[in-house]
């Protein structure tokens, strides 16, 4: 134990060479997450802006520019950023090329949900290869760690110790948040994140007894935040919170958005708010870039509280991490669910 | 030569230059055109989607240098658009253009948009411009577009 600290302690505190490793990221959230582990061996910058909608982000020629000097491109690697290959073509950097050394598709590993079971354009704008909204589950977010990790140490393979090290301390911190951090000490990180990621938590602290009491009681973190919505209903504006319901067991039942990436029409929009009295929705959820007067207008007519929350970091003063990011779906709903209780 | 700045988080724009000369088929003279556009852009990132106000326009000089006396024509448009929210945008534009070789001749043009837009594969475009060629006078005309995608969509594995 204490000489593991020891070498995290030294792969942390080795000095830093004069080399400086680029990361670029699609989405601020997996710069965010790239910034924990790359620490002060290099730089990342991202191209789509926090408050940005995804799905939509015009190609500029500064993003090239950016991508061309890249060692490292984070993208999800599945459908959502429609934009990327053009970039990827005209900056004309093999290294980060998909398949190259330094092309890291973000959601490799993860379980994908809502695959779409036959392609129809009637459909709205579908994923064919699943809801790419990866980043809104904390425990993805660790797989998503764990991939930049295998990116930057394939390009700099120097620093590969404090990386490993610093994406281990992520890691950790990542299930603390999630689950508290007493749990996570009772339980190891490798067990937590195992039985986190097998969806077996849940049974496992149930029926395990620890001084007489059920190791459910030692549940901290955002799932006992999330107690609060667990198990309940709430209204959605977009597809986006997939993986999200699935880990803190909230469901969107309607969506303001008929078909995904298809502006709503009015009687759409009409049917969701009779649905919403007819059943007490108490929350509509929603990415800050999507119409606000709309989602509210939606909630004032239904009595729901309205949580309007950025999709990703920097989308907002104050969330520029992936804890800030995560803590404010969190607490925001718990806010919004605890209102109307 | 394009040249592109962002000037704020929301804006940004674009100044080209564009030069060509050759020789003309009908004698060892030559031709050379010089053109300039510039393109203005605000779109909010946090709604992208929804506003979206773009203005362009471009300039060219022709001078054709032959046996008869050497001619020098311009042309130019002007273009405005203007996304009001995600299903609605409007537009307008003027062009003027000379003619490029023989007698002088000019056309003007004003072009009025309004574009319905239900999604990045259909929209319906109605336009109305007037057109005056000195020549022969002005011409009015309506023009209702439908416009839709077919075939897979980029990402998608038929």
């Amino acid at each position: 134990m204490l000489a593991s600290a020891l070498l995290v302690l030294a792969a942390l505190s080795a000095t830093p060479p004069a080399a400086q490793v680029k990361v670029v990221t699609s989405l601020t959230t997996y710069g965010s997450i790239a910034r924990e582990i790359v620490g002060d061996r290099g730089t990342v910058t991202s191209i789509a802006q926090g408050d940005e909608d995804p799905h939509f982000v015009q190609p500029k020629p500064s993003f090239v520019a950016l991508l061309r000097d890249a060692d490292l491109f984070v993208t999800t690697g599945l459908d959502l950023e429609l934009w990327v290959p053009t970039l990827l073509d005209r900056a004309g950097n093999r290294k980060i090329m998909e398949g190259g050394p330094g092309y890291v598709a973000a959601y490799t590993g993860i379980t994908l949900l809502e695959v779409p079971t036959s392609l129809s354009r009637a459909g709205g704008d579908i994923h064919a290869e699943g809801n790419p909204h990866i980043h809104t589950d904390p425990i993805n977010g660790i797989i998503i760690g764990r991939n930049i990790l295998t990116g930057l140490v394939r390009v700099d393979p120097v620093n590969a110790d404090y990386y490993k090290a610093r994406e281990l301390e992520f890691e950790k911190q990542v299930l603390e948040a999630t689950i508290g951090k007493e749990l996570v000490g009772i339980l190891t990180p490798p067990t937590a994140f195992n039985l986190l990621k097998t969806n077996q938590l849940d049974g496992f602290l149930a029926r395990t007894i620890l001084h007489g009491k059920p190791l459910s009681d030692q549940l901290g973190g955002w799932l006992k935040t999330g107690g609060v919505f667990k198990g309940k209903e709430m209204a959605c504006y977009h597809k986006e919170w997939a993986y999200f319901s699935a880990r803190f067991g909230v469901t969107c039942v309607a969506y303001i958005e008929a078909k995904p990436g298809i502006p709503p029409t009015p009687g759409h929009v009409e049917e969701v708010i009779a649905l919403m009295k007819d059943r007490q929705i108490p929350v509509l959820f929603a990415s800050n870039y999507f119409p606000r007067s709309q989602i509210e207008q939606v909630a004032a007519k239904t009595g729901a509280a309205a949580v309007i929350v950025p999709e990703n970091t920097f989308g907002m003063p104050g969330v520029t991490t992936y804890f800030d990011l995560v803590n404010t779906w969190v607490t925001g709903l718990a806010a919004g669910f605890g209102k109307k209780n | 030569m394009q040249n592109f700045w962002q000037l704020s988080r929301s804006t940004y724009m674009q100044l080209g230059f564009t030069g060509i000369a050759a020789q003309n088929g009908d004698s060892n003279l030559t031709s050379n055109l010089l053109g300039v556009d510039f393109r203005f852009t605000i779109r909010p990132p946090e709604a992208g989607t929804r506003k979206d106000l773009t203005f362009r326009t471009e300039g060219y000089r022709l001078q054709r240098l032959s046996d008869a006396p050497t001619t020098t024509r311009y042309g130019m448009y002007s273009d405005l658009t203007w996304r009001l929210s995600r299903r609605w945008v409007v537009g307008g534009r003027y062009d003027y253009v000379e003619a490029p070789f023989g007698p002088e001749d000019n056309l003007w043009r004003v072009t009025g948009v309004v574009t319905w837009w239900q999604s990045e594969f259909v929209y319906l475009r109605l336009q109305a411009f007037r057109n005056d060629l000195e020549s022969t006078g002005p011409l009015d005309n309506l023009t209702l577009q439908v416009v839709w995608a077919l075939g897979p969509h980029k990402h998608e594995t038929y």
